[in-house]
């Protein structure tokens, strides 16, 4: 890889992860959008676009939720497309060198929040006199640690971690390619089931067996099984609210959160790690 | 839950208010610049409100405030921060006109209020429904080759999230303080159940329909070969996809890591493979 396609990968990285703090959590780092840009850099497309929608299985639970910190998509999938164009030992392989890369990655992303904290406190000096301009000072320094904290590490993984790993990977035999491949197709289960411990409500909870049964025993489409959910849902809804007696008054201004019940999930809100 | 009701009265023209709508959506894009450890999203919050700070209070002492009340702790999701922008730009703007019952305490608490049950709500309705049904889909197509499946997913979530953001600043606005009286507790809870029945479903069917979890193992009975794989097939159909899940999520719930767990299958993968158990 060139030192200017390694550069220009890092920066779409970080640009990627950027969006998530300035540009309204657009999903630009998801493995699916990430991999065929890395992929057209690289000049295969093709490559990019199958490992992106590979590795967008694997990833596909994994949302800063309820205290988690989710791999690091972004620098996973560019460091697994650009291994899978490069090596020409295809997605498997791709698939096996970004989980690592993801996991170490969000090493990158607790650095740069950490720092933000200390940063936080020129701003309330700053809040104190009312000098607005020296809080957008304090924004855009927050900005840059997070991407140069996503720009630096996959630049130098790129241009001197590559050629380590291909080596390693040259002296593949029958075995460990199949070894590969049962990694690669067993690895988006963990997806799956981070999704289904976000969602996971003990009353609510059969209903993944409903999904489930509906998709092995007939040719339902995920999209299908959406859309049957959906408006299952909205009957139960509207049966439920329109049973209940008079609706109680809501407060105008309550203090605190709605009441949850003893059974869902925790409220995310305090860990959010976004 | 669209509203209708005409702005109360201290409130400046449609023209101006429209543009006050805009600019709260777009600057409401950047509410999670600068994110950091201690106080979340406040740098990003305090962004978004600050051309209307600056307006409504020209003097200094009472802008300092403003915008110290305003870097305080502040986290929900980022899609739907449109109600709380549009409540908290309607107060201030109360506020700076001397209104009896809106102070300090009053913003501070519904801005409190409001950021728990809606990240409730996007967590639930964007981080769990819809975004993994996109990516499901759009991968499905992806996997093969169709560059269609990334141009759908990323344009598709953009279109959604725009929507979301303008009808939901928009309706915090015009509906104000009142907000709750429209929007119940109650509400946003069925909200939030209806998107994780929704999303408990649709992940049931990503398990039988993209997990490509098989054995190879064959065995001889007398003179036949038989595929065990044909077997469970036989019992039910994507067995082995679904047991595999469902380990993995009882050892999430038992609050093992999503790393481990991460670098554990793989590890595991890569070890069943070698020996021919999965493949």
């Amino acid at each position: 890889m060139s030192l200017a396609q390694a550069a220009l990968i890092a920066v779409v990285v970080a640009l990627a992860y950027l969006a998530r703090r300035i540009g309204g959590d657009p999903g630009l780092e998801r493995p699916i959008v990430l991999g065929p840009i890395v992929g057209l850099i690289l000049g295969d497309l093709q490559t990019g676009i199958i490992v992106g929608g590979s590795l967008e299985l694997v990833f596909i639970g994994a949302s800063p939720i309820g205290g988690s910190v989710p791999p690091n998509v972004a620098i996973g999938a560019a460091i697994g497309t650009a291994l899978a164009v490069g090596s020409g030992h295809g997605v498997q392989a791709a698939l096996v060198a970004a989980i690592p890369a993801a996991v170490v990655g969000t090493f990158f992303e607790l650095f740069a929040k950490t720092v933000c904290s200390f940063l936080v406190h020129r701003a309330d000096r700053a809040a104190a006199e009312a000098r607005g301009r020296s809080i957008m000072a304090v924004v855009w320094a927050g900005n840059a640690v997070h991407f140069l904290a996503y720009a630096i590490p996959t630049f130098l993984v790129l241009r001197f971690g590559g050629s380590a790993i291909q080596s390693l990977l040259s002296g593949l035999n029958e075995h460990v390619q199949a070894a590969l491949n049962t990694a690669a197709a067993l690895l988006p289960a963990v997806g799956f089931a981070i999704l289904l411990s976000v969602l996971y409500n003990k009353m609510l909870f059969p209903l993944f067996f409903v999904g489930f049964a509906v998709a092995a025993y007939t040719d339902f489409s995920v999209i299908g099984i959406a859309m049957l959910a959906t408006a299952l849902v909205a009957v139960i809804m509207r049966r439920f609210s329109s049973s209940a007696a008079a609706p109680p008054p809501a407060p105008a201004v309550p203090a605190a959160p709605a009441e949850k019940d003893a059974d869902s999930a925790p409220a995310p809100v305090t860990t959010r790690l976004v | 839950m669209s509203d209708t009701k005409a702005p109360p009265a201290s409130e400046p023209d449609t023209a101006e208010t429209r543009r006050e709508i805009r600019r709260l959506t777009f600057r409401g894009l950047l509410v999670q610049a600068g994110f950091n450890y201690e106080r979340y999203q406040n740098l990003g919050f305090w962004w978004m409100m600050r051309p209307l700070l600056d307006k409504l209070y020209p003097g200094k002492a009472e802008r300092a405030a403003a915008y110290q009340r305003h870097l305080v702790y502040f986290n929900t999701h980022p899609w739907l921060i449109g109600p709380i922008a549009g409540v908290t730009a309607v107060m201030e703007r109360q506020r700076a006109n001397r209104a009896e019952n809106i102070d300090d305490e009053t913003i501070s608490s519904v801005k409190i209020g409001l950021m728990a049950p809606l990240a409730g709500i996007g967590d639930s309705l964007v981080f769990g429904t819809l975004r993994p049904i996109l990516g499901a889909v759009c991968a499905a197509m992806a996997v093969t080759g169709n560059v269609a499946g990334a141009l759908i997913f990323f344009f598709g979530l953009l279109a959604i999230q725009f929507g979301i953001r303008f009808w939901t600043t928009s309706a915090g606005y015009h509906t104000g303080v009142r907000f709750f009286d429209r929007i119940s507790p109650e509400t946003i809870d069925r909200i939030r159940r209806g998107a994780t029945m929704v999303g408990l479903a649709v992940a049931g069917g990503l398990v039988a329909t993209l997990l490509k979890v098989q054995t190879p193992w064959t065995y001889t009975n007398g003179h036949q070969k038989i595929k065990l794989q044909d077997q469970l097939d036989a019992v039910l159909p994507a067995m082995l996809p679904l047991a595999v899940t469902l380990l993995v999520f009882v050892l999430l719930r038992r609050r093992v890591s999503p790393v481990w767990v991460l670098l554990g299958t793989l590890v595991v993968g890569l070890v069943l493979g070698y020996f021919g158990v999965l493949g």
